[in-house]
């Protein structure tokens, strides 16, 4: 999956709206190519071109390209890693995070885990920059998305976070939305009115998230009207919808029954193969089930950082092994 | 609400029998009976109200019936009384009000609860809501001495300069008239639409406003997508109590409409409301027809000014569970 | 995977489209900012207003002495009586109004199911809602035809004007006081009067205060239900005698203003000064004590 969002340039301008004269492309990333009907489907549909109109001479190390998906340059193939590196958060003056370093690897599922109030979902919220909307939140340190600092001098938030989606614990579809309308929201935003497009992606988000069959004869219904657990999916179908590059969950199954979590955990394990997932959970059974990483905080400190099954059976701290044999927390 | 077991009757054998005060049971009594009391006159001057306005009406009721409503004249040297000019003015000034009144009240609410720091917010909601403290009386002084001349010499011919020829802007410019009393109204009524939606809007759910930011929302498009919609029934029910505060404003509004009670199309020119008509003939009416007609005037408010609160109280409560 | 902009490679930069959105957003935050600040240079436009206006024609004598009408017609005197006869109507209403008002607030919170509770507050809205001149024309019904205005009447008004406001205060204040004080009381053998007036009332008296001040603020500045009842006078000087109407503020500055006389507007600007200064006072005094009770009891 490409440079979109952010650096796309498509003939017919749709996604993003863009005006070509103002996009420097350098780089671009191509997601290896994907199996069609999923929803990031093979760019060379999709994208119809990249094409700076003007002065695309101009800019150093242009990449220019022209008609179909040939012509690309592709720098780095793969998924998108998620860097975080002395990482402070702060509410006020309560510091939530400490120095926390970790990568995320791409098209992994990294499960965070840890007691209450050990500031695992004040550190994910600070990868899609939701932490400072708190009064009096602010963060320091560096988090990085493929290199690039999202918290940089220049950078929008919002494009931020349509890149970096998040999912709540609590299903959050919007209330005076129709089902419909709540999964093309973050679409319209981004600028997507054509109906025929806007119609396929709102499809492709719902099939992928498995609800399709379930609401297609009622999209027009109020997105409130769904059962708990397809109002969790719905939500995560609007992440999907607008193609993010990493999606963040923030205990998404804790309030849904053991069928619904279920559904969803299947479900996370089929989007890995496109999104880097971070997913904090409280539940560490479902860590053990979904996550290919875990990451064990305590007290606002990354303890200790590794793959599941080495957390859960060998871990290496004190801290993280009295934590998963359930001594504490 | 705590429900007490009734008092245990008084008797010599039983180890519990427990002898209740007289003074006890007459303070329980009397303390019912008073708050019982006090709740029944706030509703019985509901009654009272309606049933003596009706009643002083009633001789005009008589003589004019409904076409009252419609009848454009009001002369008391020859007797014709009508309601219609006065209608008029009640509807233009309070309509004209609304218009500028509810967005202004809806941005000053979304600064209020959506954008300022924390350390104004406090300071800036009480002087929006100082504007409500203002006697009327003092608006209308203001209104005849301060704000008139500046509205007759400047900003009156700055718009029939641009939009004079529209109906509305036409004639000449004055200190008094429609126009002045639309926006003195507009002063007066933007505090309660403010106050409501303000709770209104604190009430949007954080959570679908996370959900919005989430996807990439820019804050306005956060309070586009969430908060507004979310708001709509609300801020239906404070443009409902706004306009039953407007039309019954009687001393402001006399001060500045020029009390003429005719029904022209120009802002500029004086017009009357009934409000207003009442506080500024009342005293010189003699019983009879006319103050029967005054009175008549004073039915018609109470009848718009109950079914505007009416409606606010359903619409509110209906989205909002108090 | 994204733009970066020459040199930098470590700088996202947004697309033009993310540019104007966030312009038109910045847009809204000036407007919204623009409107609040509107509001309040109206609010200060007027109280600047009355305060220089009022400040240059305040005096003693203006507050102290009697109107003396000169063979002119100009007011050499003052607006004493006027001022005294709006202390004794507000006394009067306030001394109906606040007890019935604690009354009826006790009712909803002590005494009645939530249903009629709820009807009451329904019909306490209501009556709020009655404009302030069909009041008038109502207590001109009852009281002044057939008779004469008087200083009875005009209060009498306004008392039915105060309630409401009292209620609904002394009613919001009432319903934060934490049923646990109740049941203590209950489990001592109190009886439930002894309890709302041992208990309730004196926990709730700050924000029963704050009503009351509430409630005399709403009425102080109120002129239309006083123009018809108690707005013609047979003389200028002080009187003190609710059977008679009486001289108070509002009317006397509805008055000034209608003549042409510049002396007379300068008056009505210092009547007007006297008044707003009360009634800010009043709002002032009773945030304060709101939320010093607030907070008591939040504990």
């Amino acid at each position: 999956m490409s440079a979109r969002g952010l650096s796309c340039v498509a003939e017919g301008g749709e996604w993003p709206s863009a005006d070509p004269g103002n996009i420097e492309v350098t780089e671009m990333t191509v997601k290896p190519s994907k199996e069609a009907g999923e929803i990031m489907g093979p760019e060379e549909s999709e994208l119809k071109a990249m094409t700076e109109r003007e002065g695309a001479a101009n800019e150093p190390g242009a990449a220019t390209t022209a008609g179909g998906a040939n012509g690309r340059v592709a720098v780095t193939a793969g998924g998108h890693e998620v860097v975080a590196e002395n990482l402070n958060a702060y509410y006020g003056t309560f510091q939530a995070v400490h120095n926390a370093t970790v990568r995320f690897a791409a098209n992994e599922v990294t499960a965070i885990i840890g007691p209450s109030g050990c500031g695992k979902s004040t550190l994910v919220r600070c990868i899609n920059r939701m932490h400072e909307e708190i009064a009096g939140a602010h963060a320091d340190g560096s988090i990085t998305l493929d290199g690039y600092d999202i918290y940089g001098p220049g950078v929008d938030v919002s494009t931020v976070r349509r890149v970096i989606g998040m999912v709540f614990q609590k299903a959050n579809p919007f209330p005076t939305m129709s089902v419909f309308d709540n999964v093309a929201s973050g679409l319209r935003l981004a600028g997507f009115r054509r109906g025929r497009d806007l119609r396929d992606r709102v499809e492709r988000a719902l099939n992928a998230v498995g609800l399709w069959d379930e609401v297609k004869d009622r999209l027009g219904r109020p997105g409130i009207g769904l059962s708990g657990g397809q109002q969790q999916r719905l939500c995560i179908a609007r992440t999907i919808a607008v193609e993010p590059e990493v999606i963040l969950m923030d205990e998404p199954c804790s309030a849904l029954d053991p069928v619904a979590t279920l559904k969803i955990e299947e479900l996370i394990d089929e989007l890995k193969s496109k999104y880097t997932i971070v997913i904090v959970t409280h539940n560490m059974q479902q860590a053990a089930r979904v996550a290919n990483s875990t990451l064990f905080m305590l007290d606002g400190e990354l303890v200790e950082h590794g793959p599941t099954t080495e957390i859960f059976t060998k871990p290496k701290d004190e801290r993280t092994e009295r934590y998963v044999t359930g001594k504490f927390g | 609400m705590i429900t007490t077991p009734p008092p245990p009757e008084v008797s010599g054998h039983s180890p519990f029998a427990v002898r209740v005060k007289l003074s006890d049971r007459l303070g329980e009594r009397g303390l019912k009976v008073l708050t019982g009391l006090a709740a029944l006159v706030t509703a019985a001057l509901i009654v009272w109200i309606a049933y003596t306005v009706f009643d002083r009406a009633s001789p005009a009721i008589g003589k004019f019936g409904l076409a009252f409503i419609g009848h454009k004249v009001w002369n008391p040297v020859v007797g014709h009384f009508g309601a219609a000019s006065f209608l008029y003015g009640t509807a233009v000034s309070s309509a004209l009000a609304l218009l500028v009144a509810t967005p202004l009240a809806v941005a000053i609410s979304i600064y209020l609860t959506e954008l300022a720091p924390n350390f104004l917010r406090i300071p800036m909601g009480i002087l929006v809501e100082l504007l409500a403290a203002i006697p009327s009386v003092i608006l209308g002084l203001w209104g005849i001495l301060v704000f008139g001349p500046i509205l007759g010499n400047h900003i009156e011919p700055f718009l029939k300069s641009f939009l004079g020829w529209l109906p509305l802007f036409s004639g000449s410019p004055s200190s008094y008239g429609m126009l002045n009393a639309a926006l003195i109204l507009t002063i007066m009524i933007l505090p309660i639409i403010t106050s409501v939606t303000r709770e209104v809007l604190q009430r949007t759910p954080t959570a679908s406003k996370e959900a919005a930011l989430a996807l990439g929302a820019t804050r306005w498009e956060m309070i586009r997508m969430v908060v507004l919609p979310t708001a709509r029934p609300g801020i239906v029910g404070a443009v409902l109590l706004g306009f039953g505060r407007g039309i019954g404003e009687a001393v402001a509004v006399s001060m500045v409409i020029g009390n003429q009670p005719q029904i022209k199309a120009s802002f500029f020119q004086p017009m009357a409301t009934m409000a207003g008509q009442i506080a500024d003939e009342f005293s010189s009416a003699n019983p009879g027809t006319w103050q029967s007609s005054l009175i008549y005037l004073a039915a018609i408010l109470l009848i718009f000014s109950a079914l505007a609160n009416i409606a606010a109280r359903l619409v509110v409560r209906h989205t909002t569970v108090k | 995977m994204s733009t970066t902009t020459p040199g930098n490679p470590l700088i996202l930069r947004p697309v033009r489209g993310a540019r104007r959105r966030r312009i038109v957003s910045r847009s809204f935050d000036v407007v919204f900012t623009l409107a609040t600040l509107l509001a309040v240079a109206v609010l200060l436009w007027v109280i600047v207003s009355v305060v220089i206006k009022g400040a240059s024609a305040l005096n003693w004598r203006l507050l102290t002495s009697d109107p003396k009408i000169s063979p002119f017609g100009q007011n050499t005197g003052g607006i004493a009586n006027a001022i005294v006869g709006s202390a004794i109507l507000i006394a009067i209403a306030s001394a109906i109004a606040i007890p019935i008002g604690i009354l009826v607030a006790l009712f909803m919170t002590e005494f009645a199911s939530a249903k009629v509770s709820a009807v009451e507050r329904f019909l306490l809205d209501i009556l709020a809602g009655v404009p302030e001149i069909v009041v008038g024309v109502f207590i001109f019904g009852v009281l002044v035809v057939g008779s004469h205005q008087s200083g009875w009447a005009g209060a009498i008004a306004l008392s039915i004007l105060e309630i409401p406001t009292v209620a609904r205060s002394a009613q919001e204040v009432l319903v934060l006081v934490p049923d646990a004080l109740r049941e203590a009381g209950l489990a001592l053998g109190l009886r439930r009067w002894r309890i709302v007036l041992r208990i309730v009332l004196p926990t709730a008296l700050g924000g029963l205060l704050t009503g009351a001040v509430l409630g005399v603020a709403r009425v102080t500045g109120e002129t239309a239900s006083l123009l018809l009842t108690t707005s013609v006078f047979s003389n200028n000087g002080l009187t003190v005698n609710p059977s008679q109407p009486l001289p108070n503020i509002p009317v006397e500055i509805l008055t000034l203003s209608e003549s042409p006389k510049p002396s007379d507007h300068a008056q009505a600007w210092a009547a007007s000064l006297v008044l707003i200064a009360f009634v800010l006072l009043l709002s002032v005094i009773a945030r304060a004590i709101h939320e010093r009770s607030r907070a008591k009891l939040r504990g």
